[in-house]
């Protein structure tokens, strides 16, 4: 899997590197590789979804890690489903 | 596809409408809030390129004029057939488990959460359910619990089963019937019938195991003196001595009429009450106080 720093990141999603800082610094986003900043493709679709909420949707920053915790709840239970 | 309608909008709506109506609409179908959801990734994929082309006045302009974006249009064809270049949705990313729903599992889950929604289901396949257990009540008289029986209980489906009372059953014990119960789906198994069995009360007497006690009212005279009498079992009554200076609380067995099979009975406990008038007649006092005179005893020696 290829790992995509910061720069790489910030031009697939064009979003400021600044505001993928905050991601990572409010631990909506735990990068691949969280000493040196490597992203992997689950990061940047989450950063991809993270801002589609904020500038898309009108959610406000205290509403973006609860909608992330009933998504990652989401999936969890989606893939206990299939297992089942 | 026309982007008006795919936003359901009208062609004279205003900027603030047509931003509105995209986002009442790509919140309820985005991907990433209907995972697996085919339709809704469909209809979010259709409202954000309808969104592209009219989202913006200058877009807007350029489509209302009838200029088509090659680009974008290809770009959208690219998203849509998801062919490489569209962008992941963060489920896609997470379907077998990715690193962030597999740590939210773990860390806030549970496996006993897992287990509390989707319980030993979880083990069986899809389709293939055990049926559910049914749970019925039936009631039976005092003696029929002490020395068994059958009766016949009608189930909901019409469905008759002949209950055996094993003889010396106790109140509340549930029976079990295999396959009894709901139906299961698939090549899943049928659950079980449970049948609790109640006993009636029947005065006088309890059931202490396969004992059965049974309280018996005496006279102060007939605990002093010794008296003989008819008490009832439930097989009928029979003649019981009672051996004299007994009080109350003392306990006289007769053997054999207790609960439990016909050569393997338990006891009778017939346990004596001795009760004094509550409004002691005259002449009993007066013949009470003439005999303390000349012979008492104490009771707390």
């Amino acid at each position: 899997m290829k790992i995509l720093r910061i720069e790489e990141v910030c031009r697939f999603t064009r979003i400021e590197e600044d505001v993928i800082l905050r991601f990572v610094n409010e631990e909506w986003i735990y990068p691949k590789e969280l000493v040196e900043l490597g992203f992997d493709e689950e990061d940047l679709a989450r950063i991809h979804l993270i801002e589609e909420l904020r500038q898309d949707f009108g959610v406000n920053d205290e509403a973006v890690p609860i909608i992330l915790h009933l998504i990652d709840q989401l999936n969890c239970l989606q893939i206990e489903i299939k297992k089942s | 596809m026309d982007p008006y309608q795919a936003l359901g909008v009208g062609q004279s709506s205003s900027q603030e409408d047509i931003k509105k109506n995209y986002r009442k609409l790509a919140k309820k179908n985005h991907p990433d809030l209907n995972p697996g959801n085919k339709a809704a990734e469909k209809k979010f994929k259709e409202i954000s390129h309808a969104y592209d082309l009219i989202g913006t006045p200058e877009a807007r302009a350029k489509f209302d004029r009838g200029e088509t974006d090659e680009q974008k249009q290809k770009q959208y064809e690219d998203y849509f057939h998801q062919q490489g270049k569209g962008r992941d949705f963060f489920h896609n990313t997470q379907q077998t488990g990715g690193r962030y729903t597999h740590s939210f599992g773990e860390d806030e889950l549970g496996e006993d959460f897992i287990e509390s929604l989707f319980g030993s289901r979880r083990r069986s396949h899809t389709g293939n359910f055990s049926g559910e257990d049914s749970n019925y009540k039936i009631e039976v008289e005092f003696k029929e619990a002490a020395l068994g029986g059958e009766k016949i209980l009608t189930l909901p489906n019409d469905k008759k089963i002949n209950v055996t009372i094993p003889a010396g059953i106790e109140t509340g014990t549930k029976l079990r019937f295999k396959g009894l119960g709901k139906a299961g789906s698939g090549t899943g198994s049928a659950g079980d019938a449970y049948i609790q069995v109640l006993i009636k009360p029947l005065t006088g007497f309890t059931r202490q195991g396969k004992d059965i006690e049974f309280e018996l009212s005496i006279s102060f005279i007939e605990a002093i003196l010794g008296a003989e009498m008819k008490v009832p079992t439930i097989d009928g009554e029979v003649l019981l001595k009672i051996p004299p200076g007994v009080s109350t609380g003392s306990r006289l067995r007769i053997k054999g009429k207790g609960a439990g099979k016909t050569d393997d009975r338990g006891n009778q406990i017939v346990v004596l009450k001795v009760v004094t008038p509550k409004i002691v007649p005259p002449e009993l006092k007066t013949a009470v106080e003439t005999l303390s005179a000349q012979v008492n005893y104490n009771p707390r020696e």
